[in-house]
């Protein structure tokens, strides 16, 4: 009988990333990192950016909860990121109305927490204002006293090419303004000194550290205090993020303004200005529980807390198991396709359990669509999704029409093994697999390819 | 123009309509006329459940029809079909058959239903040879491994020309392990540097075990690695002065230098010997005059030239330094002066890199399968959570065949191309086997599944599914993801 071909995966035409390794653990055990996840409502979520960044980048375990798959969130509008184009920055550029929506929930946020309206006001007000730029020492709140080791905004903040003379409208023998103006993409006057230093953005950064209320930082309030494990969090968290605003103003009398909205002698001309986001949302990585497991117990590398415990192997294997209850099928399958050095990612787009990519989603496209189920000695078992051949050939024209092979995985199952062997991973050592590929015979076809089949 | 798509109401629409299915009747009714000369007259036979010629059979006897004492026979199928291609004309009781009325005389038996005869219908059209299955006529496992002839020849194109006698195969047929796999570049494949290119383990194939190298490796020992070539000349030299006439440099008789004494100056870059002493007169040439040297002066003169690396090794040398580092670098290491000193190192090393495993993990009945220190290769790594074992889909198969519920085959098929050769006393072994089966049933389990493909021996099933007349074809076939090392 023939076995089915093996057609290499195809790779992708555009490749954007390099790949790093396959596993976060290396050969020989060198820097050795243990992660940490949390479970919150039956998920699996990692919260510390260098964690995800590891499990994300060797192996693409897990995805951003706020992104399609890897975490590459911001809040930055992309129209608005076009528009101002001619400016050289990293923060995020965000409408008006974005930003006061932010404004609106960090007060309801404190007026949960029992503040009065007038202090809220004042806070936010205070908390909101339009930032210059650090290079104006003048500002007393911006300066840096206190260390704060981890840098605020993003880390590759570093071309902010303006200078500032900190207010609205003065023009500083400095220059230019804290802020951009004119609907063009080219930056305001003189704007060829872009002698700003990163250093001082993280200066302003630091300085704000531990000078705003920490109610500020939208996620402490977010979470119940059961969900924070960890200290490493608190510094990065509680960095305010900044953000241009696009607002709208009245025009000044400046006379090498760009005005787009001549209005009579009113002139209304958007301008970005730099302020504290008062809300800020983290974006974690979601781990399946499959993946989740499999960096507990095949590699040893990933350490899951509920509250502040941390699980055993056989306690998240039972755990798992109530969670979803063919749990045991899908990790066997996921293990065993991990264990070939492919990279399983959950099949729900195409209504199977797993799709095989080759190194990583980045490289390959999907080779294929898998369906797990478990039998026993006799090859037969209740299936997870029984199929007719009419739901067969549907499954296969979907999966083909996506340039991927069908492919069913049978577990199988010896049948004097016991619900208590089954009751840890360690019964996967005597559980063998099946794989097949459904493939479509075309007669017509047939006629000149005679070696195909 | 644009097809309809609903139903608009409009009478050009009905008009339309209309005289498309007049077409269509016109074309049905139509009379089909042959040449009678042409028609071969043959019998139905209800109690043998065949058909008889009653006139010689015409060029479908090739690959149609049988012989039953002396009398020349068709399959009920078979008869139908040439009656509707207008080859036969049916006849029972000595009135003709109609095409109607055929479909229901001919098409009652429980092996030969209508679906079975739509996809009989649907290969014939196609040029196919269409057999009935007989399981009598599958060797056994046992056979075919006799049998290794007409094996070998079947699947002659996968096999090298020469044999190499002595190197064992790799592969048996069954357990196939999938070797030097092809990169698919895909519609891309002059996509430029950019990563096509630069990063050029990816081209590598996919591979499983260590290949059996073609290219002439090794087959008779390896010559030993020969010595610095100065010695070496000089060492012939003196043998030959010594009247010896062997050249290789391991000789039969004790080598006269203590090699345990002499040490190959090192003059690397980060190595402060740049004194070379003046070679011993004795094993220099007559007219070569040996002095000693210093090689300072030299060394500040070698190594200038930056080291120009292609765009590839540049990329791979920083894959590399990503993840590998200089051991080098590693000053406790440097602080070691010999192995044993290295090895107590190492070893300490590890013992602390056990106590930082969080116990919640380690100290329990069951502990992750991965102990990143053991191994020493990606391949090793997947090796070590490798715990699931393979299957193949005839294992265990032989047992289930006392199964009466079990899936039967249908057809043999064999290919139109096959025609000219094809010999209906022994037609061989076929292209495919079919199971006709119906839309609406489930799939085998995987249990039928290695029922009928046990039943099917080596030739590929394929399971013909009819609907209202359309016909598919799907076969499920066994698969071995290939292990993926090479990144």
């Amino acid at each position: 009988m023939a076995e089915a071909v093996f057609h290499p995966p195809r790779r992708k035409r555009r490749v954007f990333e390099s790949y790093e390794a396959p596993f976060p653990v290396d050969v020989g055990g060198k820097d050795f990192r243990l992660c940490q996840a949390e479970i919150i409502n039956n998920n699996v979520i990692v919260r510390n950016p260098e964690d995800i960044e590891q499990l994300y980048n060797k192996g693409y375990f897990g995805k951003g909860i706020l992104s399609r798959s890897r975490p590459v969130f911001s809040i930055s509008d992309p129209l608005l990121e076009a528009k101002w184009r001619g400016v050289n920055t990293n923060m995020p550029i965000i409408t008006s109305q974005k930003y006061q929506r932010r404004v609106q929930w960090a007060k309801s946020v404190l007026q949960e927490q029992g503040l009065d309206d007038c202090s809220v006001t004042k806070i936010l007000e205070n908390y909101t204002k339009p930032l210059g730029l650090p290079f104006s020492r003048g500002d007393g709140a911006e300066q840096t006293g206190d260390s704060c080791t981890t840098g605020g905004p993003k880390p590759g903040n570093a071309e902010l090419s303006w200078k500032s003379a900190g207010s609205e409208g003065a023009q500083s023998p400095e220059g230019q303004n804290g802020r951009y103006e004119g609907g063009d993409a080219a930056v305001g006057p003189g704007s060829g000194s872009r002698e700003q230093e990163q250093g001082d953005s993280r200066e302003m950064a630091e300085g704000s550290c531990h000078r705003d209320p920490p109610v500020l930082c939208g996620c402490e309030v977010k979470q119940s205090p059961e969900q924070r494990a960890w200290e490493g969090m608190d510094s990065r968290e509680c960095a305010p993020e900044y953000v241009l605003v696009q607002d709208e103003e009245e025009g000044s009398s400046c006379p090498d303004d760009d005005s787009i909205h001549a209005q009579g002698n009113l002139v209304k001309k958007e301008v970005l200005v730099c302020r504290k986001n008062p809300f800020r949302i983290f974006e974690y990585l979601q781990l399946s529980l499959e993946e989740a497991f499999f960096l507990v117990y095949a590699l040893g590398c990933l350490s899951i807390y509920y509250g502040e415990e941390p699980l055993s192997i056989v306690k998240l294997w039972e755990v798992f198991s109530e969670v979803k209850p063919d749990f045991k099928t899908t990790y066997m399958a996921y293990h065993y396709f991990r264990g070939k050095g492919w990279v399983p990612k959950v099949g729900l787009k195409y209504g199977t359990d797993l799709l095989l990519y080759r190194k990583g989603p980045p490289f390959y496209h999907a080779s294929y669509s898998v369906i797990a189920e478990l039998v026993d000695d006799n090859f037969e078992g209740s299936l997870r999704r029984p199929l007719s051949w009419m739901s067969l050939s549907g499954l296969n024209r979907t999966t083909a029409n996506a340039s991927k092979e069908l492919m069913l995985c049978y577990l199988i199952r010896p049948s004097d093994m016991t619900a208590e062997e089954m009751s840890t991973p360690e019964c996967m050592k005597r559980i063998k697999v099946q794989e097949l590929i459904v493939t479509r015979w075309v007669s017509s076809r047939e006629r000149s390819e005679q070696d195909e089949f | 123009g644009q097809k309809d798509f609903l139903p608009d109401g409009s009478a050009r629409q009905a008009e339309r309509l209309r005289r498309c299915c007049e077409d269509q009747w016109r074309l049905l009714c139509e009379e089909r006329p042959e040449r009678p000369g042409n028609l071969v007259k043959a019998e139905w036979k209800p109690e043998q459940g065949i058909v008889e010629l009653k006139s010689p059979a015409g060029k479908f006897w090739h690959t149609m029809g049988f012989s039953e004492r002396g009398k020349q026979c068709l399959l009920p199928e078979e008869a139908l079909y040439l009656l509707e291609c207008g080859s036969v004309q049916l006849f029972y009781r000595d009135v003709p058959l109609s095409i109607q009325e055929a479909y229901e005389t001919l098409l009652c038996q429980e092996a030969m239903s209508l679906s079975h005869y739509q996809v009989f219908s649907h290969l014939k059209q196609l040029g196919y040879i269409v057999l009935r299955f007989d399981p009598s006529t599958v060797p056994s496992p046992y056979e075919r491994q006799l049998n290794l002839e007409s094996h070998c020849k079947s699947s002659g194109k996968h096999h090298r020309k020469r044999r190499r006698s002595s190197s064992p195969r790799l592969h048996e047929k069954k357990h196939k392990v999938y070797e030097d796999l092809p990169e698919a570049e895909g519609t891309s494949s002059k996509d430029g540097d950019d990563y096509g290119n630069s990063i050029p383990m990816d081209e590598k194939p996919l591979s499983v075990q260590p290949k059996e190298s073609d290219a002439g490796s090794a087959e008779g020992e390896s010559k030993p690695v020969p010595l610095d070539t100065g010695q070496k000349d000089s060492l012939s030299f003196s043998s030959r002065q010594a009247g010896d006439q062997k050249e290789s440099s391991t000789g039969t008789h004790a080598p006269r230098w203590d090699f345990s004494t002499i040490t190959f100056p090192n003059v690397a870059s980060d190595q402060p010997c740049t004194h070379l002493p003046s070679p011993d007169n004795k094993l220099l040439p007559e007219n070569v005059l040996g002095r000693e040297v210093d090689a300072a002066a030299w060394c500040t003169r070698i190594n200038l030239k930056q080291e120009k690396l292609s765009r590839k090794e540049r990329k791979q040398r920083e894959r590399e330094s990503r993840y590998k580092s200089s051991v080098n670098a590693d000053q406790e290491v440097r602080r070691c002066s010999n192995w044993h000193e290295y090895k107590a190192l190492m070893q300490q090393r590890r013992q602390q890199r056990v106590w930082k495993r969080p116990s919640h993990l380690w100290d329990q009945a069951v502990t992750p399968l991965l102990r990143p220190e053991e191994v020493t290769s990606p391949a090793e790594l997947l090796q070590q959570i490798s715990v699931l074992q393979p299957s193949h889909i005839l294992d265990g198969a032989s047992r289930l065949q006392e199964d009466p519920e079990a899936m039967k085959i249908d057809f043999n098929v064999y290919q139109a191309d096959a025609v000219s050769k094809f010999k209906k006393t022994n037609p061989g072994k076929p292209h495919v086997r079919m199971c006709v089966r119906s839309f609406d049933e489930q799939i085998p389990s995987l249990r039928a599944l290695k029922q009928v493909t046990y039943l099917s021996g080596d030739v590929p099933l394929v399971f013909a599914l009819v609907d209202h007349g359309e016909i598919t074809f799907y076969s499920l076939k066994d698969f071995k993801l290939p292990v993926d090392v090479n990144h």
